[in-house]
């Protein structure tokens, strides 16, 4: 009996000890080409993260934030520009905007989104004159001055702003409405970039999400629709004459830049079919249906092309309760290697 | 004497099928509950064990079970669930004074509402339950079998309790509770009311950092009443009772780093009116019961960013029971058979896009007798399942059988027990799985449990001391799993029968009684139980064979009485080894293994008529930073006052 019990009190010692040694604090070379990913993490457990991909060395450093800067990035990372020598991070249920060096990604400033009546639910971010513009779940565009690091200004727009873009002197801002669903949002807010009050709405199609803009000035709304009749499409709007074109016949779930081109992600929720294209502005049509083998993904979660590296990152975030990885392809959507990273990777950027 | 009452109950256990009294039954059951040699039960605890404790309520109790994994939310009132051998809460039935308590709409039980002032008896029932319990426990992965203060005969007397508790986090818990009792009738009636502000200090580990906060928006409210009556007619003890339980609390949730939202609020309210018709006639004993169950539910989230502001969601459920379980005797053997109806509804004015509505219907026939040294049980379990929203029906027949075998070696001064247990069981989707909008599944199949147990009881008792070792071995397997996981987004989950899920497990729980000089006495249980709960469902998975979340390897329990002339100090301790927050065995999931410890005293001053019990218990005395569920950080040292008279 006693040999039991002493066999009990060693597993337990055994369970309880750490058995992870601590990680070294990764360098970051300068002038070698690395990829930033951001991992959303899930919902309540503050595990956003960021990963860095040293492209040249082929290494991943896990959590390089919090190993920078000694505590964790929050709950639910959202968003991750660079404008200028600055690298920001949406937190969203952190309701927080982390400022970093872009060299060091030490934490310049944490930037607060709360208000006194609760958080923001800040979402995206698009920068342009000296300003980071922020869509904010609570139907705002909040302008952040980038020197002085405070918001400004709180535009008010349209039900649970999602995405934003500033393009040829106006700021655009899909108002998804996503909060009051099935009762969603279908419009985008255009606003005047050196005023700063909105000019007006235009009507593109329910659940409205990501944007994108082309060489010629139209930019291009996904409405997302209601995830099962309504299915979701792209539609190209005009902000000269304030008009929306009729959708796109194609499916779109998301769009990302690629050269003058558009990497387009469909899903249909009715028949869980999915697809990788490719897109030509220009054109006005699909100029590659299978531009990416879809099958090479368990949930596509985000795109990046680096015109430095000519290559084109895909985030898979597996069934998005297990750590992540970035897959690499060429510019003709060739599978090259991959990447093992952190929980729901999204957003990705390339430093140097 | 403890050999002397193992050969009673193996005397009992043959002769069983003979007697003629239902009491006597009750007898060999009880001295089978006091000497926890029954397969079926995992664990026993009565009324002074439960005292001792000075237990806020029966998730504090269970949690110091071996093969009981807690999952506490943190704070008075925030919801506590078990999962029992690795089963998911949901494979646990909950039977109060012999109805069981279930909750179609969510599946499971929040047991910190469940108070533990009037307890009499509490057991965990892995193997086959006692006979004319409920039928629908009896087809349940486990049940937690709670007996109280008010429903029972007793002496002709008039009896009365009440209690007082004070602690910290401004907590308040008063009680009361009249019975007036015969060998022929009772009529009974309790009241109770808590309250608890809530609000505690954590520290949290941020990084390399240490995050100090207060964890507010915590507040509690609970008021308990209920009325019973019992009488003993020609047909047998006829019992009635009513009972109303409303509850109003802030929803603290998770902290989360750099923003403090909190504005969730959950009221409940439930109103249950059950009787129950027990009795005998030549070789048949009987139990005819009814039960219905009107609940109210309301979600309000003051921090949501919809066009109103606020999100409130209103649930309205309906639940009405009735069956009838049978034991005859035939010779040696015992024959029981029974059913059990089930009528469910949950109306809600947002969520749900129709009245889900469910037609349960359970059915057993078993049979118990001696095959030469071996006490042999066998039950063949039959399920039915209508479920119906609009023209959409999620349809289930099953047949489910249990199988158990008792047998004694005791050899010299060594009393000993083994026992083999076979169990198919079932848990149906619950409402919220099958009919919640975008996230339910319409096609979801039920999660189905094979546990198999072996286990023996060694016991010894001599000069005064007296111990008892039990050792358990299972393995249960877990097909079609319930899980809820990210399909079309992050935010839009889906329900999915995807899971399977081996549990291994090892549990070893040892008791020491002994007597000391100048009536002192120490009594101990120690417990220590092993898991290795692997998924299984995906060998490409990333988590193929890994640890489920929330399952620690690792878990022992430690109550040290030391008890002399009414006078108890006692030293309870829980460690946990790691766990992991998610089904991916790495790092970043770990939730970091802990250890709490609680001291206590406790006075018995008892005066003819009348006890007065006298507590103090501080709790987490060492001030442990720990966390069941991540993010939801528990309290540390705080305290716990308490003062109790009953009469008779």
């Amino acid at each position: 009996m006693r040999l039991i019990n002493l066999f009990v009190l060693i597993l337990i010692a055994y369970g309880c000890g750490k058995d992870n040694p601590d990680k070294n604090i990764p360098s970051l070379p300068a002038n070698q080409l690395k990829l930033l990913v951001l991992n959303e993490g899930l919902f309540q457990q503050n595990n956003a993260s960021l990963s860095l991909v040293n492209l040249t060395t082929v290494e991943v450093f896990a959590d390089v934030f919090s190993q920078i800067n000694n505590r964790f990035l929050g709950d639910t990372g959202n968003d991750l520009v660079q404008y200028g020598g600055k690298i920001y991070v949406v937190v969203n249920n952190s309701n927080t905007i982390e400022v970093l060096d872009a060299k060091s990604l030490v934490v310049q400033k944490q930037i607060s989104m709360q208000t006194s009546t609760g958080g923001k639910q800040p979402r995206n971010i698009s920068c342009g004159n000296g300003k980071l513009f922020v869509t904010c779940f609570d139907g705002f565009l909040d302008v952040i001055d980038t020197t002085s690091l405070v918001v400004e200004k709180r535009i008010p727009v349209g039900l649970n702003p999602e995405d934003v873009l500033v393009t040829n002197g106006k700021i655009v801002v899909t108002n998804s409405g996503g909060l009051n669903f099935p009762q969603a949002d279908s419009t985008v807010s255009v606003i005047d970039l050196n005023s700063l009050t909105e000019l007006g709405r235009i009507t593109v199609g329910k659940n409205p999400g990501m944007l994108i803009a082309d060489n010629t000035g139209f930019v291009y709304a996904v409405a997302r629709g209601n995830y099962g009749s309504i299915p979701s499409r792209m539609v190209r709007i005009d902000l000269t004459n304030f008009t929306a074109s009729v959708p796109y016949s194609f499916p779109v779930s998301a769009v990302y830049a690629f050269k003058d081109q558009f990497i387009v992600h469909a899903f249909d929720y009715n028949n869980n079919l999915s697809s990788i294209s490719l897109f030509d502005p220009q054109a006005q049509q699909i100029v590659s249906s299978n531009f990416i083998d879809v099958n090479q993904f368990s949930t596509l979660y985000g795109i990046y092309y680096s015109p430095k590296t000519e290559r084109i990152y895909c985030a898979d975030a597996m069934n998005y309760t297990n750590t992540g990885y970035i897959k690499q392809f060429t510019v003709l959507g060739q599978f090259e290697k991959s990447f093992h990273v952190g929980l729901n990777p999204n957003k990705m950027l390339m430093i140097e | 004497m403890i050999r002397s009452l193992v050969i009673l109950v193996v005397f009992f256990s043959a002769q069983v099928l003979a007697q003629k009294d239902l009491d006597e039954v009750k007898v060999v059951d009880s001295i089978r509950y006091k000497l926890g040699y029954s397969a079926g039960i995992l664990s026993y605890w009565n009324k002074s064990d439960i005292e001792r404790m000075q237990a806020e309520d029966v998730g504090t109790v269970l949690q110091r079970s071996a093969g009981v994994s807690l999952k506490s939310y943190g704070g008075l009132g925030g919801m506590k669930t078990i999962a029992v051998r690795g089963l998911g809460g949901e494979h646990t039935t909950l039977v109060v004074d012999g109805f069981s308590m279930s909750q179609p709409h969510i599946g499971q039980y929040d047991l910190s509402q469940i108070m533990a002032c009037n307890i009499q008896r509490i057991s965990i029932v892995t193997g086959m339950t006692k006979q004319l319990a409920p039928v629908s426990s009896v087809m349940s992965g486990n049940s937690i079998n709670i007996e109280t203060f008010e429903n029972s005969l007793g002496a002709e007397r008039d009896a009365f309790r009440v209690s007082s508790r004070i602690g910290s986090f401004r907590q308040i818990e008063n009680y009361a509770s009249y019975k007036r009792s015969s060998s022929r009738a009772y009529v009974s009636g309790f009241g109770r009311y808590r309250y608890s502000l809530g609000n505690y200090d954590y520290t949290l580990q941020n990084g390399n950092q240490q995050l100090n906060g207060t964890r507010v928006h915590n507040e509690y409210q609970a008021i308990n009443g209920g009325l019973s009556v019992g009488v003993v007619t020609k047909l047998g003890l006829f019992q009635g009772s009513l009972r109303k339980d409303d509850t109003n609390q802030q929803l603290p949730g998770a902290v989360i780093l750099y923003s403090d939202n909190s504005g969730q609020y959950l009221n409940t309210n439930n109103l249950r009116v059950q009787s129950a018709l027990s009795g005998e006639h030549k070789s048949l004993m009987y139990k005819l019961y009814a039960a219905g169950v009107k609940g109210s539910l309301q979600y309000i989230d003051s921090t949501f960013l919809n066009l109103a502001g606020v999100l409130a969601q209103q649930y309205k459920n309906d639940f009405a029971q009735f069956g009838a379980t049978f034991a005859l005797r035939l010779n040696q053997q015992l024959v029981s058979f029974g059913f059990e109806q089930q009528l469910s509804r949950l109306e809600a004015n947002t969520s749900f896009t129709g009245i889900p509505t469910r037609v349960h219907h359970f059915s057993f026939v078993s049979w118990k007798g001696q095959l030469g040294p071996i006490l042999a049980s066998a039950s063949l379990n039959q399920q039915i399942v209508l479920s119906v929203q609009h023209d959409v029906k999620a349809n289930v027949y099953a047949l489910k059988p249990i199988v158990q075998l008792e047998f004694p070696f005791s050899k010299g001064k060594l009393t000993s027990w083994g026992y083999l247990t076979y169990k198919s069981t079932m848990r149906m989707p619950t409402f919220y799985e099958l009919y919640y909008n975008q996230m339910g599944n319409l096609n979801l199949l039920p999660e189905r449990a094979n546990q198999f147990v072996a286990g023996v009881v060694f016991s010894k008792q001599s000069q005064g001391i007296e111990f008892r070792t039990r050792l358990n071995a299972y393995r249960n397997y877990v097909s079609d799993k319930i899980v809820a996981i990210p399909t079309k987004n992050l935010f839009t989950w889906s329900v999915q029968n995807i899971g399977n899920v081996i549990i291994d497990g090892v549990e070893l729980i040892q008791d020491f009684n002994v007597d000391l000089p100048y009536d002192f006495e120490i009594k101990a249980q120690a417990n220590y139980a092993y898991q290795r709960a692997l998924d299984m469902t995906n060998r490409n998975s990333p988590t193929y064979r890994n640890q489920i979340a929330y399952m620690p390897k690792h878990t022992a329990n430690l109550d040290l009485n030391l008890e002399n002339k009414g006078n108890s100090l006692q030293l309870a301790g829980f460690i946990s080894s790691k766990r992991y927050c998610l089904n991916e065995n790495v790092e970043s999931n770990e939730l970091q293994g802990f250890m709490i410890f609680d001291l206590g005293l406790y006075k018995v001053l008892k005066r003819a008529n009348h006890t007065l019990k006298l507590g103090v218990m501080c709790k987490n005395v060492f001030g442990s930073q720990y966390a069941f569920v991540r993010n939801y950080v528990m309290p540390g040292r705080n305290y716990l006052f308490s003062l109790s008279y009953a009469f008779n």
